[in-house]
């Protein structure tokens, strides 16, 4: 707002540079952020144990979640502040303790990655690598890659590294789909 | 973001890169005794003259003797890098006067700023008094400041955003926001009153200690939220008082949400009329003829603590709803609260009162309700625990009450007086309630299964629900099966149990909880969650949807009841 307008003062001298790469990535998760809808495939291996994880969101308050579907995992929708899990016995309605928007990553990228780098593009998507350390509970670090399309939206997710000093790695990939529909089961 | 705002925001980022502005240039106070000391380096006074951005290179811990008023010729930043205070010294105010421009006060701390005296023989001032320290026309920031022993220092007649600011020992209202405000982790400690807004949000901010009032939103421009907060030891006055009505063509909504209001000696939550007191004041029958016009304000409170608040009626909250469009609680405790007359906790008057989720727990009134009192008022009461409380008359009162699965029990009163032909009782558990559980209650106010201990309540069945040390029922209660589905299903208990445990469908329990509570997420279970498969990785060509069938249909699909 006023600070803003200040800033814009601020600046009006000031020459123009290219974004750097935390930048870019930064604001491609905030872009990620501010996105309707989302749907996501995540593969997390942590210790040797692996877990998949298909997400569908939908702003505001909806969320779609199957975890390890091959394997008749558990299913998750919450629907503004209800929640329905799947259970052998049929649906099971609650109050959510979910929330339906996931953590921003802006503030843990900010914080946690360095060493920024943008490598040759893939697949006509910019590659952007580095090095990241943040601890939620506890501490994992690693490499992590994320691939932006032409929309700067991130695509792609790769993190390879140690969680709580085990092996861990996860590989994320995310599509954009407004045409997500996420109701009560 | 409102309207307004992101008009100003446009305007600006599209006018000001092709507007000259060789007036406008940043200055350094290296003069740090006084505004205008003389000499060599830069004064206040000359820095303000200069405009932009005014910072300090002063010491650490420079008190600064302010001797002048200044008005602002545009929009001004003035950064006192944690070092400076500006001393007034009880000069009379403003300090600060903006023009059209906007103004930012950072890291600076301000104090000893007066109003000057009512002038004799002139009669009443016209209009409102300026604000001592800052009376700003249009938007002000203010960030990380401290505003200290001054009349009404803060006056900002467009938006404010304030965060992490401290107001003391302030006279008057500590600051005073005409536009939308937005306050967040700020504290405001021993003023005569600490906040007044109209429109905006208050969040994560501490009011201790107030003499008077702490927080008034009065006559609503736009919706209000105050969540996250603590209103503590308030004097004088209610910790939070809300305008009944909005301003004309609003009919807003003020919510309350998730906060601490505790040891308040004025009550903690208060309606107020303005009309009422334009009346009492004797204003111009015109001018309570067009308060009386305004459109009524709702209310929404969630998730809030009332601890151990004090007043003369309502010490927790206490409403004449009769020009609103109704209040809404959920989740709120209410414990220990204590009233000289009506209503332990909460009294009301006129308009619709909507409980749920509520703990009404060790409350007293020197007269009717010592939980709840209700006159006039339409009230749904669910989902609440009744508990503990004492009273002469009565620990739930009212004439047109409509009780769910509710239990009220161990009352150092009596536990329903409803002697209104509007209120009926569902689903409901009164138990071992002295002197006796219900008094004044018509026939047919009891309607389905309710369980009372002895034979006070007609309609009700007699019996012991077998209620444990936290009310209860305990396995093999009677109770636990006796409800009416429907009405377990139906608003407002809508399926969930005082703590939003999920009703049964089939059967369900009477009272407020459904069983014991449990630790959903901690639940002991023989099966064994299964694990994916490193062929569970994908490529990063793959699409998105793997593929397998849920039994809501594959991710990606329309599900029923999609999207309004």
């Amino acid at each position: 707002m006023i600070r803003q307008a200040l800033t814009v003062l601020l600046m009006a001298a000031a020459p123009a540079r290219a974004a750097e790469p935390l930048d870019t990535i930064v604001a491609a998760f905030e872009a990620e952020a501010r996105a309707p809808a989302e749907r996501a495939r995540l593969f997390i291996e942590r210790a040797g144990i692996a877990d998949l994880y298909l997400i569908e969101r939908v702003t505001p308050g909806r969320l779609h979640l199957i975890v390890n579907p091959r394997q008749g995992g558990a299913e998750l929708i919450v629907v503004d502040g209800q929640q329905w899990l799947r259970t052998p016995g049929g649906w099971e309605r609650s109050l959510t303790t979910v929330p339906a928007q996931a953590p921003s990553l802006v503030a843990l990228l900010r914080n946690g990655l360095s060493e920024a780098e943008e490598r040759p593009a893939v697949a006509g998507m910019r590659v952007f690598v580095g090095h990241v350390t943040w601890t939620n509970g506890s501490s994992s670090d690693g490499r992590l890659e994320i691939r932006l399309d032409g929309a700067g939206l991130p695509r792609v997710l790769r993190f390879e590294g140690t969680c709580a000093g085990a092996p861990c790695r996860f590989h994320q990939r995310t599509d954009y789909d407004g045409s997500i529909r996420i109701g009560p089961p | 973001m409102s309207r307004p705002i992101l008009k100003f925001r446009v305007a600006l980022l599209l006018v000001l890169p092709l507007l000259p502005d060789p007036a406008r240039a940043d200055a350094v106070v290296t003069a740090c005794a006084s505004d205008t000391q003389a000499g060599a380096g830069v004064n206040l006074a000359q820095a303000l003259a200069v405009g932009g951005i005014v910072r300090f290179s002063c010491p650490p811990n420079t008190v600064m003797r302010i001797t002048g008023r200044y008005t602002l010729a545009g929009s001004t930043l003035i950064e006192g890098g944690d070092a400076v205070t500006l001393d007034g010294n009880g000069i009379v105010g403003p300090m600060l006067q903006t023009g059209p421009g906007n103004v930012i006060l950072r890291r600076i701390a301000v104090r000893g700023f007066t109003r000057p005296p009512p002038s004799a023989g002139i009669g009443r001032a016209l209009g409102r008094p300026p604000g001592t320290v800052l009376n700003a026309s249009s938007d002000a920031e203010l960030d990380h400041v401290t505003i200290s022993g001054s009349d009404s220092p803060i006056i900002v007649r467009g938006n404010a955003t304030i965060a992490d600011a401290v107001f003391f020992a302030n006279q008057g209202f500590a600051v005073d926001i005409g536009g939308i405000a937005s306050v967040e982790r700020s504290r405001f400690t021993d003023n005569e009153a600490a906040l007044v807004i109209g429109a905006g949000w208050i969040r994560s901010s501490v009011f201790a200690d107030q003499r008077g009032m702490a927080v008034r939103v009065a006559a609503m421009t736009g919706p209000v939220e105050i969540r996250h907060s603590t209103f503590t030891g308030t004097r004088g006055g209610a910790a939070l008082s809300l305008s009944q009505r909005s301003a004309p063509g609003a009919r807003t909504t003020v919510t309350v949400r998730a906060n601490t209001f505790s040891d308040n000696k004025g009550g903690a939550v208060v309606l107020f009329d303005m009309a009422q007191e334009a009346r009492d004041r004797g204003a111009a029958p015109s001018t309570v003829a067009t308060l009386d016009a305004l459109p009524p304000g709702g209310f929404v409170l969630a998730y809030n603590q009332f601890l151990r608040n004090s007043g003369a009626r309502g010490a927790a909250i206490a409403a004449n709803l009769a020009h609103t469009a109704g209040m809404v609680s959920t989740g709120d405790l209410f414990v220990g609260n204590s009233a000289a007359a009506d209503g332990g906790a909460v009294a009301v008057s006129g308009g619709a009162l909507r409980i749920a989720h509520a703990l009404f727990k060790g409350n007293h009134a020197g007269g009717r309700g010592a939980a709840l009192a209700a006159a006039g008022t339409s009230v749904t009461l669910a989902d609440a625990l009744v508990v503990v409380n004492a009273g002469p008359a009565g620990a739930v009162t009212g004439d047109a009450v409509a009780v769910t699965n509710v239990t009220i029990a161990d009352n150092d009163a009596v536990g329903l007086i409803l002697e209104g032909a509007g209120s009926s009782v569902a689903n409901t558990i009164l138990a071992r309630n002295r002197p006796a559980d219900c008094g004044g209650v018509l026939p047919n106010t009891f309607r389905g299964a309710n369980l009372q201990t002895a034979d006070t309540c007609p309609g009700a069945q007699t019996g012991d629900a077998l209620l444990d040390e936290f009310w209860v029922p305990a396995p093999g209660s009677p109770v636990l099966s006796a409800g009416d589905p429907a009405l377990c299903g139906a608003e407002p208990v809508s399926g969930f149990d005082l703590v939003f445990q999920a009703r049964g469908i089939a059967a369900c329990a009477l009272g407020a909880f459904e069983h014991a509570p449990v630790r959903r997420l901690s639940r002991r279970s023989d099966r064994v969650l299964p694990h994916a498969a490193a062929e569970d990785d994908f490529k990063d060509a793959d699409p998105v949807l793997p593929g397998p069938q849920t039994e809501t249909g594959p991710i990606g699909t329309t599900t029923p009841g999609s999207n309004p």
